[in-house]
């Protein structure tokens, strides 16, 4: 997970709050990439989560005087945005095909490895209910603590583990072959056909397993 | 049993949705039970039964230990890179936000939504300029009628940037293009820089032959640009293009400058760097480009339908960008 000064962060929050009018901007460009995680691989669908970036951080906008500070701004942001990407998702009954190839990192220090990687998960996410894949994204990807989680997402601790543990039992069987034994893409692996999530809040939200 | 019937792991559910057996050499423990035992989901009794059966069971207990790589690979993946559009699209639609007099479509819409009509029209901060426009419109036929031959070199960029001043006004037409270039999403900064950038726009109207006389137009209606005398090929950088007849109307002084209005959102007269009279995606659409103050050394690149400036319609916003300034 990355560290991000949190201090800079209510810094630039207060100067928004003051009327700068570029504070935010300048927040939103802090944190920019993990937001974008965590709307594309929750909803697998880069138009997607183009718009619920963008929703979640005009609300964020809006919003910032709400901020109590008993959170991480970041913590606050990412909460905002996946809300508004779990939003979105239920206004959707479905999603487009849309290759992710090009959305995925381009940074040349990451390996081809890396990337069939990413490419991989990414798919594979795609074919879990939404809720379970923003667990799994929050938890296991961008390492936010369960109770951040379940702050963010609203639901008792015990949801956010058993949304984990199910995404986790399901994207094992989805990657059995692109991680192999040696936690590497297969040579072939590549991205699964793109798929339409039938029910994207499919979950179990009691926790535990039966 | 449980498995995925494929890769050797047990399957996530059971078909018989009993949630996997245990006590058989046949039987697994499926990777929900393995996965809701790692989490710490599972009463003592019930992890006690698959601890016992896993430390008897090769098979499961690969699947537990890929259940737990699965979570370090996971945590090692490189975080993908907002898309540089994705990111101006959310910077275009803060700023929209954050100032009150913008009208700029970015509020919750699609990124070239060419059907919502804009709420909240400054249309205060038009009349607040009509003046000014009347003052310029006669400065522009003045300009125009003495400069029939002027050519756009040396006058582009400057001047914009400090409006509200006579120096600004006078050279206000030279900004106003026809490049008959179709922009995207990809090309628009370079294409900005390559047709609007610098000393040498043969492209600009004001170097065209058919500048209007200077008794011709009205002073509140002056042609900032005229229609291209259609020997130049659309698409071709640098070469003057007919003007598309929808566009037409951001041609006036008026029209365009309430369009600018629009788009800076400020009540003060705000003068563009450049407008490009073209196409974007096909589509006729003006390229509007505005000094980003906050930014030394980039511009804001307003791609706007024809409607932009239009009273009852409001300023349509196809696409934003921050580009090197000009």
């Amino acid at each position: 997970m990355t560290v991000v000064d949190d201090r800079a962060d209510r810094q630039l929050l207060a100067d928004h709050a003051a009327g700068d009018p570029r504070a935010f901007e300048e927040l939103f460009r802090r944190h920019r990439d993990r937001l974008w995680a965590v709307a594309l691989r929750t909803l697998g669908n880069p138009d997607d989560a183009a718009d619920a970036l963008q929703d979640g951080m005009l609300s964020a906008c809006r919003a910032a005087a709400s901020f109590r500070g008993d959170s991480a701004v970041t913590t606050w942001l990412h909460r905002i945005v996946v809300n508004a990407a779990l939003d979105l998702a239920r206004r959707r009954a479905s999603r487009p095909a849309t290759p992710l190839e090009d959305h995925e990192p381009r940074d040349p220090r990451d390996d081809i490895a890396q990337r069939g990687v990413a490419l991989a998960v990414t798919a594979a996410l795609r074919q879990l209910p939404t809720e379970q894949a923003a667990a799994i994204v929050l938890v296991d990807i961008e390492g936010f603590p369960v109770r951040d989680v379940a702050t963010m997402l609203d639901v008792p601790e015990g949801t956010v583990k058993s949304r984990c543990a199910r995404g986790r039992a399901q994207l094992a069987l989805l990657l059995a072959d692109d991680f192999a034994t040696t936690g590497n893409p297969a040579p072939s692996a590549g991205v699964p056909p793109p798929t339409t999530r039938v029910h994207p809040n499919e979950d179990d939200d009691e926790g535990g397993v039966r | 049993m449980t498995t995925d019937g494929g890769h050797g792991l047990p399957g996530p559910t059971d078909a018989d949705g009993s949630g996997g057996r245990l006590g058989s050499d046949a039987d697994h423990i499926s990777l929900d039970h393995l996965a809701a035992g790692a989490a710490g989901l599972l009463d003592a009794n019930r992890s006690r039964e698959i601890a016992l059966h896993v430390g008897g069971c090769h098979s499961c207990a690969d699947a537990g230990r890929r259940l737990a790589e699965l979570g370090e690979q996971l945590a090692a993946l490189p975080a993908p890179v907002i898309p540089e559009d994705v990111s101006q699209r959310v910077v275009g639609a803060l700023r929209a936000e954050l100032d009150p007099a913008t009208v700029l479509p970015l509020g919750n819409g699609k990124r070239r939504d060419r059907s919502r009509r804009v709420p909240g029209v400054a249309w205060a901060g038009v009349a607040a300029a009509a003046a000014a426009i009347a003052l310029l419109s006669v400065v522009l036929v003045s300009h125009l009628s003495s400069s029939p031959s002027t050519t756009a070199a040396g006058s582009a960029a400057g001047s914009a940037r400090t409006p509200s001043n006579g120096a600004a006004v006078a050279q206000l037409p030279r900004v106003v293009h026809a490049t008959g270039t179709d922009y995207n999403s990809a090309n628009l900064a370079s294409q900005v820089h390559r047709n609007l950038a610098g000393p040498d726009i043969s492209g600009s109207l004001t170097s065209t032959p058919s500048a209007p006389p200077a008794a011709a137009p009205k002073p509140t209606d002056s042609s900032f640009a005229q229609g291209g005398n259609g020997s130049a090929p659309g698409g071709v950088v640098g070469a003057s293009a007919p003007v598309p007849p929808q566009l037409k109307p951001l041609t006036t002084g008026t029209r365009l400058l309430a369009c600018v209005s629009q788009l800076s959102g400020s009540t003060a007269l705000s003068l563009p760097l450049a407008v490009d009279l073209a196409r974007f995606d096909g589509k006729p659409a003006a390229v509007v480009i505005l000094p980003d103050r906050s930014h030394p050394g980039l511009d804001d690149a307003f791609v706007v339908t024809p409607a932009c400036g239009e009273p009852q319609a409001g300023a349509l916003l196809i696409y934003y960008q921050q580009v090197p300034a000009l």
